[in-house]
């Protein structure tokens, strides 16, 4: 009885600070950016067309589960979340060590190419084809870091550079070298359509099949939950990202580790192009030069909502890809499925913002009380000063 | 000789809005605010544009009103939608790369939405056919001789008179050079930071608006919103970053750009006709190849340049009074 006493009295004590911890805050900042996102979007609908706002709002934020209660949508949207995962994980990885990693759509797009290379010329099975993903990306992403170590290019402008030219170039391997091996011309002009034995295995029966990519994705999130906070490379990476100089000073070789970083957070983006494509999820359009795809950059968006934490970005990807799958369960004609695409950029705008909500929460909420106090306290001590004074002037 | 002139007029058409857009970026990095959403604010000041042109076009309107409105319009919103960046990356401090991205993700949303909930559909077209069949002679254009010049040309040229002018030899623009250099010396000497800063992202919002019809209503006579304005606006700060953010050399760099830029769209009739050279895609030449080279030249350019960089000291460092 006493145990068990003693155990909730000390619980109360632990959860209280874990409540006001910087982690704590961290989770408060995500929410409230995400719940600001959501309300602009349900107001947005609501100047769209007021009467179904309400109606629709919850097949969005379900991604659809709420008109379709059924295992294919939810798998679908498991299958989408693992990419996701991978890509969120690749930028975040790169932004612990203070490096925007905005070349991230290229990194994809390479990898996709890698694995669809693999694939469909080598013939090689798919956990082969995800490794050359992998490769591919991984180069991808060093050569941004080769070119600003030693050349000082700036990694914003090198990604974005890096990201058109692999779109482009993918889209020029695939109209001309490649054309005959890869692409399905009576189809339109995309890739051919992965056979059952060239995509990565799934689980589940004809109904409805679930790949095991979500599987990879998740042990790749633990795997670099690890890497980031139990291992020499990840204490180094988060010291070079909190303060360059002085990880210099203190003898870690910063130019090997800004390869490294790249290169993983490369690889990670270019496995989110393996896993999307040699799921089966959707054939390379070979004709697309005008957009990049928007895996990549929903992985931006993932990896600010969660604040760079690997296991938040699980839960973020989760939440993002129902969010765009509810965005197809809209009734098109009142409401266009963008609007998901549109909250979750709202998100990253306000994530933006997360310094200055961290700081208005500790102002509003969680000092409130301690302020009240201090404040009280410190008027008090300035009106026995001013008192003190007058003695003074008066002696 | 054909090929030449059809050359010449395709050039002129995209060097114009790469010198409007990379302007916009060199004004914005100028004042210290990196504008990565220059390609969003594109997308979203021409797509109003372009909206009211749909509007305009059948309502008889006399043909100097439509462009002028049109052009207002872009402008009006270019600068509507930069406020956001300017606002939080100026006043609250938030990073600015991350904001011109989120302003990127959000811009491509919106013009959906926007050309969908306009077409009252699933369409994201939007037609303005009928700028040709009511005005016979293309308001956009002037006629000089065989070459139709567009009239962004004629803004662009004046742009890079005002902007050359402007930076070097007036106060104002002296004064955003410093805030984009050293604010703090500029904040010693009496120099309000945030609103040259402001004025630096709002003529930047403004001229990729601008840039962006410039882009599009000369080139087609409609607008997807699923393409957006494909990259364009990227291409432009590479331009900008090409022309070491100065406005003579950005204008040669635009020319460049949109050499390549006009080739990809015509290079197989201009090559055939030309030189008498097929090419195409059985011996390895594509529009993706014309398209990549520029981005190329400019990733090699920025390996070779960068160890002594031109840009603002200051760019992307938001300005903090209490750090001076």
């Amino acid at each position: 009885m006493e145990k068990i006493k003693s155990f909730f009295s000390n619980l109360r004590a632990n959860f209280i600070p874990a409540l006001k911890s910087s982690k704590a805050k961290s989770l408060y900042a995500s929410l409230i950016c995400i719940a600001v996102g959501l309300l602009i979007g349900l107001i947005f609908m609501i100047c769209v067309s007021p009467g179904d706002a309400f109606l629709e709002f919850p097949s969005l934020i379900s991604g659809g589960l709420s008109v379709l209660p059924k295992a294919k949508v939810f798998f679908s949207i498991l299958e989408k979340t693992a990419p996701l995962i991978v890509c969120g994980l690749g930028i975040s990885f790169a932004y612990k060590t203070g490096i925007f990693n905005i070349g991230g759509a290229g990194q994809y797009v390479m990898g996709a190419f890698g694995s669809l290379l693999s694939t469909l010329v080598f013939g090689w099975p798919w956990f082969l084809s995800i490794l050359m993903g992998i490769l591919f990306g991984a180069i991808w992403g060093g050569l941004v870091a080769v070119l600003k170590i030693f050349f000082n290019v700036n990694e914003v402008l090198s990604g974005i550079m890096l990201n058109w030219i692999s779109l482009f170039f993918v889209n020029y391997s695939f109209n001309t070298y490649l054309k005959s091996s890869c692409v399905d011309t009576t189809l339109g002009n995309k890739t051919y359509a992965l056979s059952e034995a060239q995509m990565i295995p799934s689980i589940g029966d004809a109904t409805a099949s679930l790949s095991i990519s979500i599987f990879i994705a998740l042990i790749f999130a633990i795997a670099i939950f690890v890497i980031l906070n139990y291992t020499k490379l990840g204490y180094e990476l988060k010291a070079t990202g909190l303060n360059k100089d002085a990880t210099r000073y203190a003898g870690m070789n910063d130019k090997k580790n800004a390869i490294v970083t790249m290169a993983i957070s490369g690889g990670l983006a270019g496995l989110g192009g393996a896993l999307y494509f040699i799921s089966g999820q959707e054939q390379w359009n070979i004709g697309n030069s005008s957009a990049l795809p928007s895996m990549p950059w929903n992985g931006i968006v993932v990896a600010f909502i969660a604040q760079n934490n690997p296991i938040g970005i699980i839960f973020a990807s989760l939440f993002t890809s129902m969010l765009s799958s509810g965005g197809k369960y809209l009734t098109q004609t009142i409401y266009p499925a963008e609007i998901a695409n549109l909250i979750t950029g709202i998100i990253v705008y306000a994530s933006g913002l997360t310094a200055i909500i961290k700081i208005l929460i500790d102002k509003i909420i969680i000092n409130r009380k301690k302020n009240g106090k201090k404040m009280k306290k410190e008027i008090e001590k300035d009106a026995n000063k001013e008192e003190l004074v007058k003695k003074g002037g008066n002696e | 000789m054909d090929q030449i002139i059809i050359l010449i007029y395709y050039v002129l058409i995209f060097a114009s809005a790469f010198i409007l857009v990379a302007y916009g970026g060199m004004f914005s990095e100028r004042s210290g605010v990196i504008n990565i959403g220059l390609e969003g604010t594109m997308a979203v000041g021409g797509m109003c544009g372009v909206l009211a042109l749909k509007g305009m076009v059948n309502a008889s309107l006399p043909a100097f009103l439509v462009v002028i409105i049109t052009i207002l319009v872009a402008i009006g919103s270019g600068m509507l939608y930069s406020l956001l960046l300017a606002f939080v990356c100026i006043h609250l401090k938030a990073d600015q790369t991350l904001i011109g991205t989120a302003l990127n993700l959000i811009s491509t949303a919106l013009c959906m939405i926007v050309v969908k909930i306009a077409n009252s559909g699933v369409a994201t077209e939007v037609n303005y056919t009928g700028l040709i069949r009511n005005y016979p002679n293309n308001p956009f254009f002037i006629p000089l001789g065989n070459l139709n010049v567009s009239i962004f040309f004629i803004i662009a040229i004046v742009a890079i008179l005002v902007a050359q002018i402007g930076l070097y030899k007036t106060r104002f623009g002296l004064r955003l050079m410093a805030c984009g250099e050293n604010p703090s010396a500029a904040d010693s000497v009496g120099i309000n930071v945030f609103k040259y800063r402001y004025t630096g992202v709002l003529i930047s919002g403004a001229l990729a608006g601008l840039g962006a019809i410039a882009y599009i209503v000369p080139v087609q006579s409609f607008w997807n919103a699923d393409a957006g304005v494909s990259g364009f606006g990227f291409l432009a700060l590479a331009i900008m970053i090409f022309g070491a953010w100065k406005p003579t050399r950005i204008a040669l760099a635009s020319f460049l750009f949109a050499l390549f830029m006009s080739l990809s769209y015509i290079y197989s009739t201009f090559f055939q006709e030309l030189f008498g050279i097929t090419l195409n895609a059985s011996n390895g030449f594509t529009s993706d190849l014309f398209k990549m080279l520029p981005y190329i030249m400019s990733l090699i350019l920025l390996s070779f340049t960068s160890k002594n960089s031109r840009a603002p000291k200051s760019e992307g460092i938001p300005y903090d009074k209490g750090r001076r």
